[in-house]
């Protein structure tokens, strides 16, 4: 009796829960299909005639098409670059004795906790020096280095925890030494790097701040140009609401299509002493 | 599982790996550097960048005449206000700009000017082959006096106005011609129910419509901690003959005035008109009490009319066509408005300085001030508001009939800081965490710290 | 064996990791801290950047502001993590990861994390404003709350605040403190249960620990985050009633930008970022202080 009345708290709560994480969203994207006076209505409206009128505007008075695409390239770009340089680092990493490697730790997750906005110029003069300003390749650049300290972190701690009968036995099969770093990648890391990706990915698609510095109007991404719509006259609700839903939904997609990496991933990589 | 502590150390053959690597590193990114950036262009291009609300979507939609006119190339960025203050700050910091055309409100301007990063354009004013002042004489085809506290500064001259603006009142057309009403109020008041002319109509009617049962109130104050307030405050101020600076014209530091009583004066009254507005007032900025006007829970309030054209677009606003324009109430009767507006600047490294003036002189021609206007812009130009079309505008003829009294605001370097203090210590009043004297005396000694002026009203110990 | 971790592509990708590190993040900072000591400023005029000591850092001692600030944010951080702690943990608990309803469910608890801060902040103003707020609308009609505005009255504007940033990492602290759960071994469960262990002393003596390192992770991460919070906060209140939501952050973009003046922004950054280094050395050093002596 007590044990079933436990269970029906427990499925309440769940629902609960649920319930609230994906309450904003669909309102977010009831709104987007309102006109203004539907959205700013009292009480609240929920039968409405949706209209695509939002989204319309936006793509006419915004570059659509281009603001996504660079979003697109900087958030592909971002993830194959700190994969490149994260993976193997993270495996030499996981390799060097604790008293430097905990160190090194520091250092890295130290440079994530530099508040942006106070070396904002310092940063933006320092990308114009390098002619690295107003390009995708720089706000790729910067989105790595931000993305890099917890891919590392993850990823060795998944790494830490192979054990080295794994690579004997890999090269006793006749693999050499690269090759059997593929394989244990491939095979074992996979969640890892699942959730890396996602993780980058996530970081990456929603950066305001630096995106907002290191970019100009031609490789401008899609989160740094919603805040527009928050102008001295008026707030564009409607195009806002719009804007923040076609924001959202490539990266819905992939977190639907990976979510099994995600629960898997955070479990093994972040947990494990290292 | 075994744990894989190694032993690393750092022979020779390490630091060669280290060192070969970080060649390689360099030379990719250099290479990288090198196909990023695109070769330098043939065409002129001229880089405006301005907040992204309508008169520059406006000016977007009418610069095609000029670029098929001339050959060059407009390209405008829109960000928002705060991003286009943050960047063009970065931009003039490291003395290395990509724009143009800078498009400011007028009161950073003595900043930028101070700090030597924009440049006058008198001598391109001066200039026959640059400007013809038979088809364009700012000093007369302005508003008098607007031209000289939006674009210069210290006797210089930065630029043409790109679009000026103010806040007056708007009300319900429909709620003061209706005869029940004006009946009740007439034997309320024994007045006629007419749009307010002293600060005493302006509490009456907010007061008489004041019915928050029925979805209605009197009024509505922007008081959210926002710039909003700011304005908000000023337009109260000018109405009650009250200032921040005892000082005539925006480029001029005067006296710190902010605590005077009439200041006091207007505050209370903006407190006092909480009581017949929406309690959520304190969250309110410009575009909540756009929103309430338009959803038709406003009787009258003192609004920005460069949001009207929202108000009047039957899609956006059930009010359309039912809100009348009229000049804001002052304790004279005589109206005063606050001026604003936004000035073309151009960059002292700017690098076409050259074209972004006939880019800024073209925009002046009358006809496409006109089309600016007709697009949601907001012209400065006088013959604009004689066309037949803009003539049809509410709004936009009402505006016209307030543009002759009007009170500067301090386009000193510190008058952001000035905004910011003020904003905090304005919110402090509308929560009523402080008494309005209070407030103002806190901001009176806040501002001498910046502007380093005395105070004329000093605050006495209370 | 020794092939694999001495490979030149590990140890030259971590150059390359350090030497960008240090380039585009430590390169800034320093340049940031040499401002701290100068008068730098964009407004105001003759503040050229001339050199001027430690007066910014003086300067901040006596800013009552900015201490105000500080303390908002400490109890920001005291409220909010716990709270998402305890929360997550329950919901972790409650949620049933082996019925194939549950797998429907869970993977929709990382809705939050896909916002941009700003987005959160304009879907959670969109929510919470008394003239149009879905949530202001059914807690007036429940009669929670009368009149009053939310966000515009200085006593709820920290606690909505709150409520959002709680709304935002939740779920996060659900997800990582639930997939640690799974991680817990099966027999330590059943042996307890043949031992005759309640629900209350399985809790204690073997989820609890199981999940300490989670909550670690969890904790470290909300401390950093909670310091630099500033797209919502901007966009739900913009410093709040007064200053009753300006926090840390908050402040440090009014007196860089608002005010112009950069330098004293700098010597602001450069006090937080030695707070929260110290603040998390110290702790991941305890940490890991136990787990190198066990």
């Amino acid at each position: 009796m007590l044990v079933k009345m436990a269970r029906s708290l427990q499925w309440l709560l769940s629902y609960l829960t649920v319930t609230m994480c994906i309450l904003p969203a669909i309102w977010l994207a009831m709104c987007a299909f309102k006109t203004r006076l539907e959205i700013t209505a009292w009480p609240p409206i929920f039968i409405f005639v949706p209209t695509f009128a939002n989204f319309s505007t936006l793509n006419a008075n915004h570059n659509l098409g281009l603001l996504t695409s660079n979003s697109l390239i900087v958030a592909c770009g971002t993830t194959v670059f700190t994969l490149l340089l994260g993976l193997p680092s993270s495996f030499y990493f996981s390799r060097i004795r604790n008293q430097i490697r905990q160190n090194l730790l520091l250092f890295l997750l130290s440079t994530k906790m530099v508040p942006l906005i106070a070396i904002a110029l310092p940063f933006y003069m320092l990308f114009t020096t390098i002619g690295l300003h107003g390009n995708l390749v720089g706000l790729i650049v910067a989105q790595s280095v931000a993305c890099l300290p917890l891919t590392i972190w993850l990823m060795s701690g998944f790494f830490a925890d192979i054990p080295t009968e794994i690579y004997w036995a890999a090269q006793l099969d006749g693999l050499s030494a690269r090759q059997s770093f593929w394989y244990i990648l491939v095979r074992v890391a996979a969640p890892g790097v699942g959730v890396s990706v996602i993780f980058t990915v996530i970081f990456s698609w929603n950066d305001y701040l630096v995106a907002s510095i290191l970019t100009t109007a031609e490789t401008r991404t899609l989160t740094a140009e919603l805040p527009i719509l928050v102008t001295q006259s008026v707030t564009q609700w409607g195009q806002l609401c719009s804007g923040i839903i076609l924001s959202l939904l490539p990266i819905s997609l992939l977190a639907l299509l990976a979510r099994r990496y995600f629960i898997e991933g955070i479990t093994s990589g972040t947990l494990k002493k290292f | 599982m075994r744990r894989f502590d190694y032993n690393v150390t750092f022979p020779r053959k390490r630091w060669l790996g280290f060192g070969g690597m970080t060649v390689v590193f360099i030379a990719a990114a250099i290479w990288l550097v090198a196909c990023g950036n695109p070769s330098g262009e043939s065409q002129i291009t001229l880089r405006v960048i301005g907040e992204g609300y309508p008169p520059l979507l406006a000016f977007e939609k009418v610069k095609s005449t000029f670029e098929n006119k001339t050959g060059i190339k407009v390209d405008i960025t829109k960000r928002d206000h705060m991003a286009v203050v943050a960047e063009v700050d970065r931009e003039f910091a490291a003395g290395n700009p990509t724009y143009d055309l800078v498009i400011m409100p007028h009161r950073l301007l003595g900043k930028f000017v101070e700090k030597g990063s924009v440049q006058p354009v008198d001598s391109f004013l001066n200039d026959p082959s640059m400007f013809d002042r038979k088809l364009l004489n700012p000093d007369a085809d302005i508003f008098p006096g607007w031209w000289r506290e939006i674009s210069w500064y210290k006797s210089k001259c930065y630029g043409l106005p790109f679009m000026v603006l103010s806040m007056y009142t708007w009300y319900r057309k429909d709620l003061f011609e209706s005869p029940t009403e004006q009946i009740a109020f007439k034997k309320r008041y024994g007045k006629d129910l007419k749009p307010p002319a002293t600060w005493l109509d302006f509490a009456q009617l907010a007061e008489f419509f004041n019915r928050p049962k029925q979805g209605l109130y009197g009024t509505s104050i922007q008081a959210q901690r926002h710039i909003a307030l700011w304005y908000q405050w000023l337009s109260f101020a000018a109405g009650f003959g009250a200032r921040i600076l005892n000082s005539d014209v925006g480029d001029e530091p005067g006296d710190i005035v902010v605590n005077s009583p009439a200041a006091v004066q207007a505050t209370e009254f903006m407190v006092k008109m909480l009581d017949y507005s929406s309690p959520e007032s304190t969250n309110q900025n410009w575009d909540d009490a756009l929103t309430n006007f338009q959803q038709g829970r406003t009787a009258l309030a003192i609004m920005w009319h460069d949001s009207a054209p929202w108000a009047e677009n039957p899609a956006d606003s059930k009010m359309a066509g039912k809100i009348g324009y009229a000049p804001p109430p002052s304790t004279s009767g005589k109206p005063v408005i606050q001026l604003e507006g936004h000035t073309f600047l151009i960059p002292s490294h700017a690098r076409h300085p050259r074209e972004a003036f006939k880019l800024m002189t073209w925009f002046f021609g009358s006809e496409v001030q006109v089309a600016y206007t007709l697009q949601g812009g907001l012209s400065p130009r006088v013959s604009t508001y004689n066309d037949p079309r803009i003539k049809e505008i509410p709004y936009m003829v009402a505006f016209r009939k307030m543009t002759d009294s009007w009170v500067a605001k301090p386009t000193i370097p510190e008058a952001d800081q000035i905004a910011e203090i003020m904003t905090l210590q304005l919110s402090r009043i509308m929560t009523k965490e402080l008494t309005p004297q209070v407030g103002l005396d806190q901001m009176a000694l806040e501002l001498n710290h910046i502007v380093h002026r005395k105070l004329v009203y000093t605050p006495a110990n209370r | 064996m020794h092939a694999i971790s001495t490979s030149s592509l590990g140890i030259g990708t971590l150059t390359i990791v350090i030497a960008l590190m240090l380039l585009i993040v430590l390169l800034p900072f320093c340049l940031m801290t040499y401002y701290s000591l100068t008068d730098l400023s964009f407004s105001l005029p003759g503040r050229t950047g001339h050199f001027i000591g430690l007066s910014n850092f003086k300067q901040a001692l006596t800013d009552s502001r900015f201490w105000e600030s500080l303390l908002l944010t400490v109890q920001f951080a005291i409220l909010a993590i716990p709270i998402e702690l305890v929360i997550g943990l329950i919901v972790s608990l409650a949620l049933p990861i082996r019925s194939p309803c549950g797998r429907l469910l869970i993977p929709l608890l990382v809705v939050p994390l896909l916002f941009s801060g700003i987005a959160v902040g304009l879907v959670w103003r969109l929510l919470l404003h008394g003239d149009y707020g879905l949530l202001v609308y059914y807690l007036r009609a429940f009669g929670l709350i009368g009149n009053r505005s939310l966000l515009g009255s200085p006593t709820s504007a920290f606690a909505c605040v709150l409520l959002v940033d709680i709304w935002q990492w939740t779920p996060f602290c659900a997800m990582v403190l639930l997939a640690a759960r799974t991680g817990i071994a099966r027999s330590l469960y059943n042996s307890a249960k043949l031992d005759g262990a309640g629900p209350l002393r399985t809790f204690f003596d073997i989820t609890l620990p199981g999940l300490r390192h989670a909550l670690l992770v969890c904790l470290l991460f909300r401390t950093t985050d909670c310091l630099r919070e500033f797209d919502k906060i901007w966009a739900l209140t913009n410093g709040g009633p007064g200053t009753r939501t300006e926090l840390i952050s908050v402040y440090l973009f009014k007196a860089s930008f608002e005010h112009g003046d950069q330098a004293y922004g700098s010597a602001l950054s450069l006090l937080i970022y030695i707070v929260v280094i110290a603040c998390t050395n110290t702790f991941l050093w305890i940490v890991w202080k136990k787990q190198n002596a066990s």
